[in-house]
C-alpha cells in the first residue's frame, strides 16, 4: 500500500479468497440447520466457480496489483455473515439455556459477523474507491480493516480459551 | 461534482457498515437479554418443581403418619386386648389338669407373651407419638432391638455425643429414613453384621448404617429400576424434606453404608 492507493491487491485478493473458503467451511461444524451446511457445500463449489469466472472476465493476470476480486469476494463474505448471523438467530429462538461467555462458537460468529460486516461493503466498492479516491482508500483500508482485525482476533482468542476452560472441565 | 459523489460514496459504505453492524449488535443484545429471561424462568419452573414436590412429599408422609398412628392404636386397643383376654381365659380355665395340660397352657402362655411383646414393638414402631415421647435414640434403638429378635444378623449400636431435641416432624422423618435402611439390610443385604452410629455434635448429627452384605453397583443405584431402589430414592427424598444430605456408598459384595448428614436449621 502506498500515497497512490492501493497496488497489491493480490495479496488481499488471494487472503481473502481463501478465508472466503475457509471460513465457510469452518461454519458447517458448529452445531446447526442442516439445511444450512448442505447449503455452505454447495456454495464452496460455486464460490470457486465463481473466481474463475471473474478472473477471465476481468483479465486479471494482466494487473493483479490494482484489480479486486469484487463480487465474489462479496458473495463469498455474505455467506459469512449469513450463517453467524443465522447461528446468533437459532440461539436466540433455542428454548436451552447457555452460557453465551463460554461458547466458543458464539464469540467465532460474533467477531466474524463484526469483521465481515465492517469491511464488505468497503470491498464491494474497493475498485472504484481504490481508482478514484486512494489517498482515502489508504487511510479508510487502514482504520476499518486493522481496526476490526483486532475484533475478529479478540474473538477467536476468547473462542479457543473457552474451549481450552470447557474442556478442562 | 467530484467530491460530492465522493461523500455519497463513503456515506453509502460507512452507512451500510454501519448498518450490518448494527443489526448484528442488536442481535447480540437481544440474545444477551432473552438468556437471561430464559435462565430466570428455568430458574422460576425449577423452584416450583421443587415446592411441588416437597409438598407431595410431605403430603404423603402425613399420610402415613396418620396411617401409621391408627394401625398402631387399633393393633394396641384391638388385638392386644384381645391377646390379653386370651391370657386371663388360659389362666381362669377350670378343672383339674393333668401336667401334659399344664405344660400346654404353659406354652401357649409363652407364645401370647411373646406375641403380646412383638406387638408392642411394632405398635412403639409405628406410633408417631410415642417416638416423639422417647426420642431418635431410643426409637432407634428399639428399632434395633426388633431386629435382633430375628436373629439374621448382628447389629452394633453406638451413639457419640449429648442427644439434643429435634423438631418431632424432622425426628419421625429421621427415623424412618433409619428405619428403611435396617429393612432393605434385612430384606435384600444378606448381611450377616450390621452397625448404627448416631455422631451427635453442635445443632448437627451424623447417623452411619452399615452392613457387611452383597451391597450393589453403582448402576443398580443410579438406573429407573424401583424395585430396588426405591426405598433408597424415598430416603433420598426424605432426606432432602428435612434438609439433611443423604451419602450411599456401596460396592458388589463389600457391604453397603448409608450416612445421614443432619444439621438442626434445615429447612421443611
Amino acid at each position: 500500500m502506498g500515497k497512490a492507493g492501493i497496488n497489491n491487491l493480490f495479496v488481499y485478493n488471494t487472503t481473502f479468497t481463501l478465508s472466503c473458503l475457509f471460513v465457510p467451511w469452518f461454519i458447517i461444524q458448529f452445531p446447526g440447520s442442516e439445511k444450512l451446511k448442505r447449503f455452505l457445500k454447495w456454495y464452496i463449489l460455486v464460490f470457486v466457480a465463481l473466481v474463475i469466472i471473474e478472473i477471465l472476465k476481468k483479465n486479471y493476470f494482466q494487473d493483479p496489483g490494482t484489480i479486486m476480486l469484487t463480487y465474489p469476494i462479496v458473495i463469498g463474505q455474505l455467506a459469512i455473515i449469513v450463517p453467524c448471523a443465522w447461528y446468533l438467530w437459532q440461539l436466540y429462538k433455542s428454548d436451552e439455556v447457555s452460557s453465551l461467555r463460554s461458547d466458543p462458537h458464539f464469540w467465532l460468529s460474533v467477531g466474524f459477523l463484526a469483521y465481515y460486516a465492517a469491511i464488505t461493503p468497503y470491498l464491494a466498492m474497493m475498485n472504484d474507491l481504490n481508482k478514484y479516491y486512494p489517498d482515502f482508500t489508504s487511510v479508510y483500508h487502514l482504520v476499518v480493516t486493522y481496526g476490526f482485525n483486532f475484533v475478529i482476533n479478540l474473538s477467536i482468542c476468547i473462542a479457543f480459551l473457552c474451549r481450552t476452560l470447557n474442556s478442562a472441565k | 461534482m467530484q467530491d460530492a459523489k465522493f461523500s455519497e460514496v463513503v456515506i453509502i459504505m460507512i452507512a451500510s457498515s454501519a448498518l450490518i453492524l448494527i443489526l448484528g449488535g442488536l442481535l447480540v443484545f437481544a440474545l444477551f437479554i432473552s438468556q437471561h429471561r430464559k435462565f430466570r424462568h428455568k430458574q422460576t419452573i425449577a423452584e416450583m418443581i421443587n415446592t411441588y414436590e416437597k409438598e407431595i412429599l410431605h403430603t404423603q408422609l402425613e399420610i402415613q403418619t396418620q396411617t401409621f398412628e391408627t394401625i398402631s392404636r387399633e393393633l394396641h386397643d384391638n388385638v392386644g386386648t384381645l391377646i390379653s383376654i386370651a391370657m386371663v381365659h388360659l389362666d381362669s380355665l377350670p378343672g383339674h389338669r393333668n401336667s401334659n395340660q399344664q405344660e400346654k397352657i404353659k406354652e401357649s402362655h409363652k407364645l401370647l407373651d411373646e406375641a403380646m411383646e412383638s406387638l408392642r414393638d411394632i405398635s412403639r414402631s409405628l406410633n408417631p407419638e410415642k417416638l416423639k415421647g422417647i426420642g431418635l435414640v431410643r426409637s432407634i434403638g428399639y428399632e434395633l432391638e426388633k431386629h435382633r429378635k430375628t436373629g439374621k444378623f448382628n447389629i452394633d449400636y453406638i451413639v457419640r455425643g449429648d442427644e439434643f431435641s429435634i423438631d418431632p416432624q424432622r425426628l419421625i422423618i429421621l427415623f424412618r429414613i433409619v428405619q428403611e435402611a435396617l429393612n432393605n439390610i434385612a430384606k435384600h443385604a444378606k448381611a450377616s453384621s450390621a452397625s448404627v452410629n448416631l455422631d451427635f455434635s453442635e445443632q448437627s448429627l451424623d447417623i452411619s448404617i452399615r452392613d457387611n452384605g452383597i451391597g450393589f453397583t453403582e448402576q443398580l443405584l443410579n438406573s429407573n429400576d424401583l424395585t430396588p431402589g426405591s426405598g433408597l430414592r424415598n430416603m433420598e427424598s426424605r432426606a432432602k424434606l428435612v434438609g439433611a444430605k443423604l451419602e450411599i456408598a456401596s460396592k458388589e459384595n463389600q457391604g453397603t453404608e448409608i450416612t445421614i448428614h443432619y444439621k438442626e436449621n434445615g429447612s421443611i
